[in-house]
């Protein structure tokens, strides 16, 4: 019935992701957990194509490598971990960075739901963190790429707002985007649709949140046992 | 941004023409003599000071603009990555240890120079370096590189090394050929057009090397252009005009203030900003009261000091915490 939206083939980086494959269908809300240095990160980034050793990512049955920027600027949307800016561009201007509008009424819906009118004629490296973290969470919204790829898209973010964006990220998912977020803290974890668990550079689990919560390989990778964070599915 | 670029151009043909026609006395002077001189001090001697001030200004504006977004750094800058000291290390061995003598190949030692101390900035401070360590990083190899220009010249077969290169190590404009001017000027230009149409990406880097990555650029790719590009247009100025402070650090400061914050789309107006500054810093250095010419490198350290402090002492905070 989901129809595919990625499929990646073989991606690695050098040290820090064996060879992997991953499908992701649309219309999908994926977490990727693991302890510190197994690979969340990795596997984001060679999903984005940012380091391109090895392998192949379709997205829409494209090749990612051969296509040009403007496509891919406007199909896959990417948050790093690191929320600095160093400009004192205004947040109205960085919201439209790379062509963005604010046209149709679901991205009036962005901006009003994520507060960010307040803060549209701020420059941005004033901002706090946790407000920067929703100005560039909200100019990815606005673009409205088929694939989203963002690195802690919750850290540095009060509960309303973990609440929120997780909302969003729901909203966009069922507008037929794929979204994949790597998530150090579990407490969210019932929320996705799917879990990857990662382990020393590689896969190590893939399933509905509850089959991971509850596996062996969940005890074995992140030291705890299974049934203490189970609960955190409701 | 038209309408501030048409402002800024406006300014400029104004000092320009300033540039030709001030001071005004020894032109009425000679006029009266012999018009035919008139037309030779204004050809010879102020057509390439003037196309040297606007030209330098405008590579040191777009570089120094172009340094900065690609360093994601404020303070990056010719002078204070020590490609100007390079340059000028670079044009000093060619003179006098390879006995070049044509400006463009002199302009080549001097890109080499430049190229070779950015490279080892990067290598030294990391591509992606905080602010303060590409400062100090910088700043060791504009001293580095001057300690070995002044070995250099104590080591030179002529004995008047010192004493020839002292107004040029100083940065100076003063009678310069049309030659030395297209020698220094053509590279830079190449170099200030290509860094010219990079605006857009560069304004997109302001994001991160990893978005820019991720819509299927190559940052790398990028930074080695800017870098290469920035030490030809360097190298090649300083090679006829010495290293001039601070203009490379102001220009795109103020530029950026000019145009929201957008670091790439600052790059034309620092150039327009570079080349209105070192032509009126140029003008300054004749029109002071002082009974002589000053250096110019003295009118520009006075023009970019207050700004440079004024940045430090804002980003002092960001350091301690």
């Amino acid at each position: 019935m989901s129809t595919l939206l990625v499929d990646a083939e073989a991606i690695s980086l050098r040290q820090r992701l064996s060879p992997t494959n991953l499908s992701i269908p649309a219309g999908s809300l994926t977490a990727i957990i693991g302890p510190n240095g197994s690979g969340k990160t990795s596997l984001l980034r060679a999903l984005a194509r940012i380091e391109r050793p090895g392998g192949r990512v379709r997205l829409d049955g494209k090749d990612l490598d051969h296509q040009p920027p403007a496509w891919r600027a406007a199909r896959l949307g990417f948050l790093p971990a690191g929320r600095e800016i160093t400009w004192a561009i205004p947040v109205r201007d960085l919201l439209a960075l790379g062509g963005n509008v604010f046209a149709s009424p679901r991205q009036a819906e962005v901006v009003e739901h994520l507060e960010l009118g307040p803060l549209l004629d701020r420059p941005v490296d004033r901002l706090s963190t946790g407000e920067r973290s929703r100005v560039l969470l909200g100019r990815l919204l606005l673009a409205q790429p088929a694939l989203l790829l963002l690195d802690e898209p919750l850290s540095h973010l009060d509960p309303y707002w973990v609440l929120w964006v997780l909302k969003m990220l729901r909203e966009t998912a069922q507008g037929g985007a794929g979204v994949l977020v790597t998530l150090h803290d579990l407490h969210q974890i019932g929320r996705f649709d799917r879990v990857l668990v990662m382990e020393n550079g590689r896969i190590a689990d893939d399933g509905s949140p509850r089959d991971v919560l509850t596996s062996p390989v969940f005890e074995r990778v992140f030291r705890v046992p299974a049934g203490a964070v189970a609960d955190l599915c409701g | 941004m038209s309408r501030l670029a048409s402002l800024l151009a406006v300014a400029l043909a104004g000092l320009a023409a300033a540039a030709l026609m001030l001071p005004w006395a020894p032109l009425a002077t000679l006029h009266a003599a012999d018009p035919a001189l008139v037309r030779t001090v204004l050809v010879e001697l102020r057509l390439p000071r003037l196309l040297l001030a606007a030209g330098y200004g405008a590579t040191l504006g777009i570089s120094g603009a172009a340094l900065q977004a690609t360093f994601a750094n404020p303070l990056a800058s010719p002078d204070l990555t020590g490609s100007s000291s390079g340059a000028a290390l670079g044009a000093v061995i060619g003179s006098y240890f390879l006995g070049l003598t044509g400006p463009l190949s002199l302009a080549a030692c001097g890109a080499v120079g430049a190229l070779l101390t950015l490279l080892l900035l990067l290598a030294i401070a990391g591509r992606r370096a905080d602010q303060l360590s590409l400062l100090l990083a910088g700043l060791a190899l504009s001293l580095v590189a001057g300690a070995l220009t002044s070995l250099a010249l104590a080591l030179a077969p002529s004995p008047f090394a010192f004493y020839d290169s002292f107004a040029w190590l100083m940065g100076s404009l003063e009678d310069r050929s049309l030659a030395q001017a297209a020698a220094a000027l053509i590279p830079a230009g190449l170099a200030a057009l290509w860094l010219a149409t990079k605006a857009r990406v560069l304004d997109r880097l302001a994001l991160g090397e990893d978005v820019l990555a991720a819509a299927g650029h190559d940052p790398g790719q990028l930074r080695r252009g800017v870098v290469a590009s920035t030490a030809i247009g360097i190298g090649a100025c300083v090679s006829v005009c010495g290293a001039v402070g601070f203009i490379g650090l102001v220009a795109p400061i103020i530029a950026r203030k000019l145009v929201r914050g957008h670091p790439g789309q600052a790059l034309v107006p620092a150039a327009l900003l570079g080349a209105t500054l070192l032509i009126g810093a140029d003008l300054a250095t004749r029109l002071a009261p002082l009974g002589r010419t000053i250096p110019l490198g003295v009118v520009t350290a006075a023009l970019g000091t207050p700004l440079f402090l004024w940045v430090l002492l804002r980003r002092q905070g960001e350091w301690q915490a």
